[in-house]
């Protein structure tokens, strides 16, 4: 890859904007979990789409493999859903010879981007079959290690509603996606959007911005923004404070948090900062950066105690009073 | 390209940093003036319960030295460039100018862009935003509380002042007693009477008593030290005569004609001292032989070499010459070559021994003038009015044509007793001084001065707490006025009223410091003039003693 120039540097705003507009005209509103889907892309990092069914969840993977001319596969995670079915396995296939022989067929896997439809549906077993792609980008199968095409993104989605028969993610699985993004319903207006852009008129088809190598040296690129000490500081502090046990954490975490987040947790907020702060026009990491990627980055990483499920607390919840109580 | 780029920041962010420093001063002089009030109110509050001399004073320097004390803590705890650069990142700059500062050995791309974004928002900086004047609310109010006590207690009256007059009063009256001694001391180095081992001892005396008085202002603890120093000085002066006692028989001791007078002086028998001295004269005039003769005029010449004293040492070696010349001379031996001599042993026997009497008399002195201060606070009129009897002293001396004598002097006045606190004197005094020896006593009358004293109006509480005795001596000049209206009636009676205070608080009964100092000096001066043994001495002087203490 080049050395980072400022010409590279200064393009970068505008860069995701141009992909922000791209996606923007398949997808109606959810402006910020496409900025964040971006912001988790760019860093390179996994997601986790929490979301009722008939929001735009799939549409949205699909279109940004397209505008990221990325290619993209989709796996409807179900109970029967065995590892094999989305690594891929050895078959016994005859050569042109007439001999026969094992040869690789690959799973769904195997794409730049990969959806998880309805994540938690699938066994932990084969939830866990994930687990090596999303950390390594890379799958072994039979003993051969497979590397995965970059940049390799996976992201899932899950239904919070519907639990009966589900098999909820285990922590170290929830640990690998860089952002767990809440999809909301979208409003009065954005529904009129959809409904005008879906029932009438003409298809928009959104065109593409950028190919893979412009992702991975955007990448490269955010991973250079400066960051204040202090910035960082706070940012560790912020991850810190969620653990009950540490002295001095926040009233909140020690009543109603059970496990507070892991180094991962620091990794992403940081990441995603500098990412935003780029797409903001600016060189340098804000308070306000790593506030913004604390809630996608963590609420996923602090695991409520009973009390906490009890009150009905939620994360976000906690992070909110965490904020409110660390001082910048 | 990186100096010039990290001075432009610099330059960039000065200006904030004047306001953010001048504001932080501002709250550092704030915090301070708060501080020196409640210093300030501390103080005022301890001085209503212990007298702090110089009240003002402690306040007005510590103060300034809190406030400088604040302003040194704000020069150390000074924001830094980094807390400057937070400050201004916290008002939109979105830590741009901190990150500047900490990339400034950065020149990679990002570093570049980033300090020239921070730049272009820092030109575009409205440094007004940056406020000087900060102060907390809870410092306002605290500050106002402070301020509103500060006044209330400046109000109140405080019960401590009097003390301090009356400590203000016993310095002055102590300064003037050193003044006095000083006097006495230039006096007693001049004095040949007494001997200059003596000179030094009291001379040694005297600095430590006037060390021990540099800054005293309490009363009681001044008329301790003087009432140590005197008892040092009876006690010193009683260890010479003593030894000078001693010295003298054990040389008349050698011979037989004089054994007798021996025992008699080394017993201190003035009576023993005056049958032998008789005796002796009577020898003389009956005649003596040669040899007899010369053996006294040997014993005697003796006992004047070992004599310390020079007046005894002259005595006795006068009666040794008159003794050798009419030896000499074949005349008859006269008997009253003795006669000065006789006298001489019977006072030292007796223990009248009045070489230091200036010095004694000035302690005395020192003591009076020092109760008498401390006792002052509104009653001024009744002690100016009184006796005259501090012109005695001076007058007793006037009396006395060699030697310093003691006197006592008294006086009639008038005064107006309106409880003002100024009125005048007009007393005639009269001085009777006493010496060591009938020649050294005199009498003096002189009209006594006429002065006018006038005195700040006391507060009557300040010598409520004394006990309050009877003054007969107030009855004649001093007293209370009785007036009786008298009213004409039909019956022809009259009627009788006393608008006095009643008998509780009848003037002919005051606080007893108020005449502590004259009763003390009177006994003191009577010590002096009448042969009182001793031990009988040192009782009196214990019993005044105790009365301070």
């Amino acid at each position: 890859m080049d050395e980072i120039n400022a010409e590279m540097i200064e393009s970068f705003a505008d860069k995701v904007k141009s992909i922000e507009g791209e996606i923007a005209k398949e997808i109606i509103g959810q402006r910020e979990i496409i900025r964040q889907v971006l912001m988790a892309v760019i860093a390179g990092g996994n997601v986790l789409l929490e979301g009722v069914p008939g929001l735009g969840k799939t549409r949205l993977v699909k279109t940004l493999g397209h505008v990221l001319d990325l290619s993209f596969n989709r796996i409807q995670f179900t109970p029967d859903l065995m590892p094999a079915d989305i690594t891929g396995t050895n078959i016994i296939m005859k050569d042109e010879q007439g001999n026969n022989r094992f040869s690789f067929q690959p799973g769904p896997i195997f794409a730049n981007i990969v959806l998880a439809d309805e994540i938690n549906r699938a066994t932990p077993k084969t939830q866990s079959a994930l687990l090596e792609a999303m950390q390594e980008h890379s799958v072994t199968v039979a003993g051969q290690t497979r590397g995965l095409p970059e940049p390799y993104f996976v992201l899932a989605t899950q239904n919070p509603l519907e639990q009966e028969g589900t098999y909820p993610l285990p922590e170290a699985q929830l640990d690998r996606f860089f952002f767990k993004l809440l999809v909301d319903f979208p409003s009065l207006e954005e529904l009129h959007a959809i409904i005008e852009l879906t029932t009438a008129g003409d298809d928009v088809v959104a065109h593409k911005a950028v190919d893979g190598d412009a992702i991975l040296q955007l990448r490269e690129i955010a991973r250079h923004v400066p960051i204040a000490r202090g910035v960082q500081d706070y940012a560790l502090r912020l991850v810190l404070a969620t653990h009950p046990e540490i002295d001095g954490a926040p009233d909140v975490a020690r009543r109603y948090v059970r496990y507070g987040s892991s180094p991962r947790g620091a990794q992403a907020i940081i990441s995603a900062a500098k990412v935003r702060a780029l797409m903001e026009g600016r060189y340098n990491v804000s308070f306000d950066d790593i506030k913004y990627a604390a809630y996608p980055a963590l609420r996923h990483r602090i695991f409520l105690n009973f009390e906490g499920l009890a009150e009905g607390r939620t994360s976000d919840g906690i992070i909110d009073e965490i904020i409110d109580a660390l001082a910048e | 390209m990186k100096t010039a780029i990290n001075g432009a920041i610099y330059r960039a962010m000065l200006p904030v940093r004047k306001r953010i420093l001048l504001r932080h001063f501002i709250n550092y002089v704030f915090l301070g003036t708060l501080a020196a009030l409640i210093y300030a109110i501390a103080w005022i509050i301890a001085s209503f319960f212990y007298p702090i001399m110089g009240l003002d004073l402690y306040i007005l320097l510590g103060a300034a030295a809190v406030l400088a004390l604040f302003m040194v803590l704000g020069m150390v705890f000074r924001p830094s460039l980094t807390k400057v650069a937070y400050e201004i990142d916290d008002r939109g700059l979105q830590q741009r100018v901190i990150t500047s500062y900490e990339m400034s050995g950065r020149n990679d791309a990002f570093a570049v862009l980033q300090r020239r974004d921070t730049l272009k928002r820092l030109k575009s900086f409205d440094y007004g935003s940056i406020p000087v004047w900060v102060i907390p609310k809870r410092w306002l109010y605290a500050s106002a509380a402070m301020a509103a006590i500060l006044i209330v207690l400046s109000f109140i009256p405080n019960p401590q002042d009097d003390v301090i007059r009356e400590r203000l009063r016993v310095q002055e009256a102590i300064d003037k007693g050193l003044a006095d001694i000083d006097k006495a001391e230039d006096e007693l180095t001049r004095e040949a009477e007494i001997s200059d081992e003596q000179k030094q001892d009291i001379t040694k005396l005297l600095e430590e008593l006037k060390r021990d008085l540099k800054d005293q202002s309490d009363y009681k603890e001044a008329m301790k030290d003087i009432s140590k120093t005197e008892e040092a000085l009876e006690k010193m002066l009683e260890q010479t005569r003593l030894t000078q006692m001693a010295s003298i028989a054990r040389s008349l001791d050698k011979s037989d004609i004089t054994k007798a007078l021996a025992n008699a002086v080394e017993g201190q028998d003035a009576e023993a001292i005056e049958s032998e001295m008789e005796r002796l004269k009577d020898m003389l005039r009956q005649g003596l032989d040669k040899e007899t003769a010369a053996e006294l005029q040997k014993a005697l010449a003796d006992a004047a070499a070992a004599a310390s004293d020079p007046q005894l040492k002259e005595g006795l070696q006068a009666a040794a010459d008159a003794m050798a010349s009419d030896m000499a001379a074949g005349t008859s031996l006269s008997s009253a070559a003795l006669d000065g001599l006789q006298e001489q042993l019977m006072q030292m026997a007796q223990g009248v021994s009045g070489e230091p009497a200036d010095m004694q008399y000035a302690l005395q002195q020192m003591k009076g003038q020092i109760a008498q201060a401390a006792g002052q606070g509104g009653m001024q009129v009744a002690s100016s009015g009184g006796t005259g009897s501090q012109n005695s002293g001076s007058e007793g001396q006037d009396g006395s044509d060699r030697n310093s004598g003691s006197g006592s002097g008294s006086g009639s006045g008038n005064s107006p007793s309106d409880g003002s606190g100024s009125g005048d004197s007009n007393g005639s005094g009269s001085g009777i001084g006493s010496g060591h020896t009938n020649q050294d006593a005199g009498n003096s009358n002189s009209s006594g001065s006429s002065g006018s004293t006038n005195k700040p109006e006391g507060d009557p509480d300040s010598y409520a707490e004394y006990e309050r005795i009877y003054d007969p001596t107030r009855l004649g000049d001093g007293g209370e006025t009785s007036h009786i209206t008298d009213k004409p009636s039909d019956s022809g009676d009259s009627q009788q009223t006393d608008v006095g205070n009643g008998l509780g608080s009848f003037d002919g009964f005051i606080p007893y410091n108020e005449v502590f100092g004259d009763y003390q000096s009177q006994a003191m001066e009577s010590m002096e003039r009448s042969a009182i043994p001793p031990n009988m001495r040192e009782t009196v002087r214990q019993y005044f003693s105790s009365l301070v203490e």
